[in-house]
């Protein structure tokens, strides 16, 4: 719960839609995802069929909304402060990036950087509202929403078990791009028929020319970048990370919390 | 969109794209599209709109030609082959009906994005009872994007003087590891001093807190908000379903 530091505190234990909200927008999440890869239509490999992108759009984006609605009145104001920072960097640097002509798009480095700062709650969120926010200017980010959720997430409980080391966040970000691609291809399949990037469609593109279903085209292409992309984002993240003075790090609830830990040990 | 409240007009964007999703006609795609760049026209924002379209669209198009036209295997009227190019017409009408689609779709929502007013978004949001940290990053973000754009520009500038770059990678990742490190340091400490004036001021300050300015929001714009999204829920549900497609 968010503390004020003039007004009195309102409550002591987490409310009970604190804790069902985030439930039912992962199983929303994991039944959408269940739905689309077991009755796929063959139809909708061509793009005739219009409930698979239907539900793809609306059942993540509805997940992913449950889930902020759950998680975001309990973040504590130090964190409620840093996610639009978060936000910024990944728009910043996914630009900065760009135009370096490195072969990567890192636009996750401020969802990562949240998550292992915050935990995996705020990671989560940071994930969700960076889609909503960033659709105001790019709307095809919309429906990713839910992918963006899970990397966030999965960001914050790497971070309790260890990935600030460097090797260690590597294998982290390895393990959520594998992930993240996988929740996130059912969405690039049936919403927008492939990918949003010419390089990664022309992937998909092989992997159909060679016989594959596109969900499975489109899964396959999702297993090739994504880890990669996530395991130097979050190489990024946990080097810059350790590289914030001890006194700002400690500000934030995961370092405070192991730093606390070590000091008992 | 801006003489309406931002739930109308975020109601009406929200109903025309699932109900162009659901249908997935070609025909229906390109008339939303056409009728948002007509509307964009009405509000001086067309030029922007195209562009900023355009920026989105392109990759995307050329993605959906290479995984449905390019190299079709299952089309039966070929229009050219070369080698593991196979160009068919069934291919290409699936790449353009799901081309028009996705841009009836980026349309209407960068008309919503481009055409409302956001700080009275805000402000609805915040009296519709979301909660205040919604629209606390909202904004901040919003305000911060150019912010931290200037201080990533500064920082460059100061580095260059300092006699960073070069060519090749290793000195281009040196390059970006010295702009990077200071941006987020900054902002990170940034945000830490901010979290306390928020907390000093109450935030984000229980259910009872008024607003200095609220946005108006006409009984006939409620009506019409719940008959237009009543009317799309049920056009997709019949659309979206086997026998209604």
């Amino acid at each position: 719960m968010s503390t004020s530091l003039t007004l009195p505190a309102t409550g002591g234990a987490t409310p009970l839609r604190a804790r069902l909200l985030p439930l039912l927008g992962a199983a929303l999440i994991a039944a959408t995802y269940l739905m689309l890869v077991l009755l796929q239509p063959t139809e909708a490999a061509a793009g005739l069929a219009s409930w698979p992108a239907v539900t793809a759009f609306a059942g993540y984006l509805a997940g992913a909304v449950l889930l902020l609605a759950g998680v975001l009145p309990q973040l504590p104001t130090t964190v409620v402060a840093l996610i639009p920072v978060g936000l910024v960097l990944n728009i910043v640097l996914g630009q900065f990036v760009g135009s370096t002509l490195v072969p990567l798009y890192l636009d996750s480095i401020g969802t990562v950087l949240v998550g292992f700062l915050a935990g995996r709650s705020a990671g989560a969120a940071t994930g969700v509202l960076g889609s909503l926010v960033w659709s105001l200017f790019n709307p095809t980010v919309l429906p990713f929403a839910a992918g963006a959720a899970v990397i966030g997430l999965l960001a914050g409980s790497a971070a309790r078990l260890g990935a600030l080391r460097p090797y260690v966040a590597v294998v982290a970000g390895i393990i959520t791009g594998i992930v993240a691609g996988v929740v996130s291809a059912p969405v690039a399949a049936f919403v927008y028929g492939g990918t949003s990037g010419a390089a990664t469609g022309a992937i998909v593109a092989m992997f159909r020319a060679m016989g594959d279903s596109l969900l499975a085209s489109v899964t396959k292409q999702a297993l090739i970048s994504d880890p990669a992309d996530k395991a130097v984002a979050f190489l990024v993240a946990s080097l810059l990370v350790l590289a914030l003075p001890r006194r700002i790090r400690l500000q934030f609830p995961l370092p405070a919390r192991a730093a606390a830990r070590r000091a008992k040990a | 969109m801006t003489a309406l409240h931002p739930f109308t007009g975020l109601a009406l964007a929200a109903s025309t794209v699932a109900v162009t999703l659901a249908a997935n006609r070609w025909w229906l795609s390109l008339a939303v599209a056409a009728a948002a760049l007509a509307a964009a026209a009405l509000a001086g924002t067309a030029r922007r709109l195209a562009a900023l379209a355009a920026a989105v669209l392109a990759p995307l198009w050329l993605s959906q030609l290479m995984v449905h036209a390019l190299f079709d295997r299952a089309g039966s009227r070929e229009l050219f082959a070369a080698g593991p190019v196979r160009l068919t017409a069934e291919g290409l009408a699936a790449a353009g009906g799901l081309g028009l689609r996705t841009a009836a779709f980026v349309l209407v929502v960068l008309l919503y994005s481009l055409t409302v007013d956001r700080a009275a978004l805000i402000r609805a949001l915040d009296a519709a009872g979301v909660p205040a940290q919604f629209g606390y990053i909202v904004a901040a973000t919003l305000a911060l994007v150019p912010a931290t754009a200037d201080r990533l520009r500064a920082i460059g500038q100061a580095q260059a003087i300092r006699g960073t770059g070069g060519r090749g990678a290793a000195a281009r990742l040196r390059s970006a590891r010295l702009r990077a490190v200071p941006l987020v340091l900054a902002s990170i400490q940034d945000a830490a001093e901010r979290s306390v004036h928020l907390q000093l001021r109450g935030f984000p300050g229980g259910r009872n807190r008024t607003q200095y300015r609220s946005v108006a929001f006409p009984r006939s714009e409620r009506v019409l908000c719940v008959l237009v999204l009543s009317a799309a829920a049920a056009a997709v549900v019949f659309l979206a379903l086997p026998w209604g497609a």
